[in-house]
């Protein structure tokens, strides 16, 4: 006679793999959509607004604060922190942009589905653009952990949605690595991954969209706003 | 006068409704805090533009307007009391914040609240 927990071990051994094969194929026809239309929205409110007068400010990286601790006007560059953040956030976004892109399991479901078979990328550059992402985003929830107006701004969604942004990339290197379960590691990362593009179209996870209409010379400029 | 006209507030919300999505955007990366004087000279949490524009504005958008005079009054406090309008929040994302501190400021002068305080008679 099995024991009770036989059974249920049984059972999901049986699940996972059917659950799998629907998270890691057909059940992209609903999150990609949704991910598109919630980027779209976003982008239609921005244009309209920039036809209603919406207009992004111009910023200089040497600003200047009115009121200094000396009591008197005077240039406040850009601190070496902030150049760092830059850098670390530029690497983060590239790197988890080009992971998933990059990734060969990626390419080998695409050439299943659809047959097509994305360019060959070596798995050394997969595996270190999956790095980068993991610890840069590491590094981000460190600095909203640790630094003191960051975290004093900072709610459980921020940390749910950077978690929610890590999961995928950190399970994918799991499941490289053989490291747990397997079926569960992919299973954890196919539903990671569904999760984290509709956050993008839904979410402020889509900031990109904002950050890319004011870069654009079309989205028009305020006034200079360093006094 | 205490009651609020909610009508007027929706009314202002919506002409400006790309505000909320505006709002949204925020990451929440601090950097408008290092930008902004009333925070570097207090240190106060209160003083950091993105939690102004959210406690504010983000709030109205959130209730549909439908907040107390009380509630109005609080958000006064931190749009005149820790804002200059100084115009020199900045945001990676080229969100306008300052606009949308006047914005919260011209819906509390529709209610007659204007952050001064007023001396008890």
């Amino acid at each position: 006679m099995t024991s009770g927990k036989t059974v249920i071990i049984n059972i999901l051994m049986n699940i996972i793999p059917q659950m799998y094969d629907f998270f890691a194929g057909p059940f992209l026809y609903i999150t990609v959509p949704l991910c598109i239309a919630g980027l779209a929205r976003k982008t239609v409110i921005i244009v309209s607004a920039l036809q209603q007068g919406l207009r992004f400010p111009v910023y200089r990286a040497g600003y200047i604060i009115p009121f200094s601790e000396q009591g008197e006007l005077s240039p406040v560059p850009f601190k070496w922190r902030n150049y760092l953040f830059i850098l670390l956030s530029v690497l983060f976004h590239i790197s988890i942009i080009a992971a998933p892109v990059t990734a060969r399991g990626h390419g080998i479901l695409l050439d299943l589905s659809w047959g097509i078979l994305p360019p060959r990328v070596s798995p050394a550059v997969t595996s270190s653009l999956t790095g980068m992402a993991m610890v840069t985003g590491v590094l981000f929830l460190c600095r909203r952990l640790f630094v003191r107006h960051v975290r004093d701004i900072s709610s459980w969604r921020d940390y749910a949605l950077m978690i929610s942004v890590l999961v995928p990339y950190v399970t994918g290197m799991m499941a490289k690595g053989m490291i747990g379960n397997y079926e569960i590691v992919m299973l954890v990362h196919c539903i990671g991954a569904h999760i984290l593009l509709v956050a993008v179209g839904w979410t402020r996870l889509g900031h990109m969209i904002f950050y890319i209409a004011g870069i654009l010379p079309l989205s028009g400029r305020a006034e200079d706003v360093t006094v | 006068m205490n009651s609020i006209d909610r009508d007027t507030i929706r009314e202002m919300l919506r002409h400006k409704s790309y505000m909320r999505e505006m709002i949204s955007a925020c990451s929440s990366c601090g950097l408008c805090a290092e930008s902004c004087f009333f925070y570097k000279n207090t240190g106060d949490a209160r003083a950091v533009p993105s939690y102004k524009v959210r406690k504010t504005l983000g709030r109205l958008f959130k209730t549909g307007g439908k907040v107390s005079r009380a509630e109005l009054e609080d958000m006064a406090g931190l749009l005149w009391g820790h804002c200059a309008l100084c115009r020199q929040c900045y945001c990676p994302m080229g969100i306008d914040l300052s606009s949308m501190m006047a914005w919260g400021r011209a819906i509390c002068r529709s209610q007659n609240i204007d952050g001064v305080v007023k001396s008890e008679e």
